[in-house]
Order: C-alpha cells, then sequence, then structure tokens
C-alpha cells in the first residue's frame, strides 16, 4: 500500500518566496548599477545624470541640491558646516561631495583662525583654558537652520546619486519616451 | 502723524532701519543672515522648495511635469508643517490648560 500523498500545508507557499519578490514587483525590469553615475554625482550634485545623457534631469537635480546647499550657507555662514564640532551633522552633509569639505575648510581657514573677524573671548569654566571664537560664529536659529539646509542637500543628493547609478543612460531622449509611451497626445 | 508723536511708530522705524544696516554691513557666506532671528519660520518655504526641487527631478516620469509636481509638493509640505504647528499650538496652549491640575 502506498503512503499517503502528502498535502502541502495551509500555510505553506505553492513556490519558493525570495527576497526579490517580496521587495521588487514582478513587472520591474532588470536594473543596472553603474558606479560611475554614484562617483559623479557625488563629485558635484547632478553630474551623474548629465554624464549619463539625461541632462535635463541632473540639472533640475543640481539646482534643487544646491538651493539647499548655498541657502544654508547663507542662512547660517559657513559655520554651518563644521567636520570637527558637528561631526553627526557633516556625515549627513558630506554627501553634497566635494563642496562640503571646501565650506568645512573654509570655515577653518576663515573663521576658526580669525582671518574674516576678530574672536572673542567665551565664558569659560574657572580653571578651564580660554576659550575664543569668531565673532561670525554662528549661534540659534540662523545655526540651526544652515546646518538643517545643507544637512537635507546632503541626503537628497545620496538620492540623486543613486538615482543616477540605476537610471538608463539618455533615458529622458524624446524617442526614448515614445518608445516607452510616455508623451502620447490623445 | 508725524512719527515724532507716536513711539511706536518710531521703535519700528528704528528696528526697520537696524535690520537695513545689517543686511548692509553682511558678509554673505561668512556671517549668517541678519534677521533670521525673527523670521526663521520663514524659511520652511525655501527649505520645501529646495526639498521638492531635487525629489521631483528624480522622480517625475516626464520632465514637463516638474514644475507643477514641486509646486504641488511644496505647498504640501508647508501645509503639513503650519497643520502640525496649529495642532501643537490648540494642544499646549488650549487643551492642556484645561486639564485638571491634580
Amino acid at each position: 500500500m502506498d503512503p499517503p500523498e502528502a498535502r502541502p500545508l495551509p500555510f505553506e507557499r505553492p513556490s519558493p518566496v525570495t527576497l526579490r519578490s517580496l521587495t521588487v514587483p514582478a513587472a520591474t525590469p532588470e536594473i543596472t548599477f553603474r558606479p560611475l553615475g554614484a562617483i559623479l554625482g557625488w563629485v558635484f550634485p547632478g553630474l551623474g545624470h548629465i554624464a549619463s545623457g539625461n541632462m535635463k534631469r541632473g540639472l533640475y537635480a543640481m539646482a534643487g541640491v544646491l538651493v539647499l546647499f548655498v541657502g544654508g550657507l547663507l542662512v547660517g555662514g559657513v559655520d554651518c558646516v563644521d567636520r570637527k564640532e558637528d561631526r553627526l551633522w557633516f556625515y549627513g552633509q558630506a554627501g553634497c561631495g566635494p563642496i562640503a569639505f571646501v565650506a568645512s575648510y573654509a570655515n577653518d581657514a576663515l573663521l576658526k583662525s580669525g582671518e574674516a573677524a576678530p574672536m572673542i573671548e567665551m565664558p569659560s569654566y574657572p580653571g578651564q583654558p580660554e576659550v575664543f571664537v569668531s565673532s561670525y560664529k554662528g549661534l540659534a536659529h540662523a545655526n540651526e537652520f544652515g546646518t538643517l539646509f545643507v544637512f537635507l542637500a546632503g541626503l537628497l543628493n545620496l538620492c540623486v546619486l543613486l538615482d543616477a547609478a540605476v537610471r538608463p543612460p539618455a533615458s529622458d531622449a524624446p524617442s526614448v519616451r515614445r518608445r516607452a509611451g510616455e508623451g502620447a497626445s490623445a | 502723524m508725524s512719527p515724532d508723536m507716536n513711539p511706536d511708530m518710531n521703535l519700528d522705524m528704528s528696528l526697520g532701519m537696524s535690520h537695513v544696516g545689517s543686511l548692509l554691513a553682511w558678509a554673505p557666506f561668512l556671517q549668517p543672515a541678519p534677521g533670521v532671528q525673527h523670521w526663521w519660520w520663514l524659511l520652511v518655504i525655501p527649505m520645501a522648495l529646495g526639498v521638492s526641487m531635487a525629489y521631483k527631478a528624480i522622480r517625475v516620469q516626464s520632465l514637463a511635469d516638474w514644475p507643477m509636481a514641486v509646486a504641488k509638493m511644496t505647498i504640501q509640505i508647508v501645509a503639513a508643517v503650519v497643520g502640525i504647528a496649529v495642532g501643537l499650538y490648540l494642544l499646549v496652549i488650549v487643551l492642556l490648560p484645561m486639564l485638571p491640575a491634580e
């Protein structure tokens, strides 16, 4: 007598479940990751898209990131990018690429050295060494918003450079959009 | 009425002149922007605009939709922040004082 056929339990799935099948819709095309796009996107915001032929998209992304970056420096001054005193913030700000390092270097070279403005003594505890800071140092809301703006610019540039790494080259060209069925008039 | 006759108007004018003076003496990118301490809450608008511009640049399928998508997302962010501010104001200033002390 043959043994009874094993029946699947009610909670058993009929097909093997992979992590990809749970996270990526079945209709999604294969994605090619191009590290050069990400690297160029980090070198300067939007450059990854521009280098891969998506010029307009790169310029739009560049404009968005630079509005935040330049806006942050205008609101808070270069003091809002500080890789030594605000290290955790700088980890996010570094997503903007070399321009964040340049801003931090300018903070060191112009403000902290006393080159741009006189240094003033800060109150210190008795017995502690005297502390001098630049009279241009940002305080309160100006420093907070400047730091936040540049931080958001860095985080958004990470999204932009990842998009540059996976977006097909020259995918914004009109002929490509027509093939994809976009922009069709009624 | 002459400004000399109204002390409040004199105060407003002197505050305005001091803002103009600090703006003229401002060294952009080195010093914090003058007046931010008073008008910091308006910075939510450029912040929302910048976030929307960068985010929608990589999200929209057709770049012709980008300006409208940016405007829509900016308004949504600002409206959400204003809504949260109003909600917290009602909670802290209106509702919480109504609770019994003990």
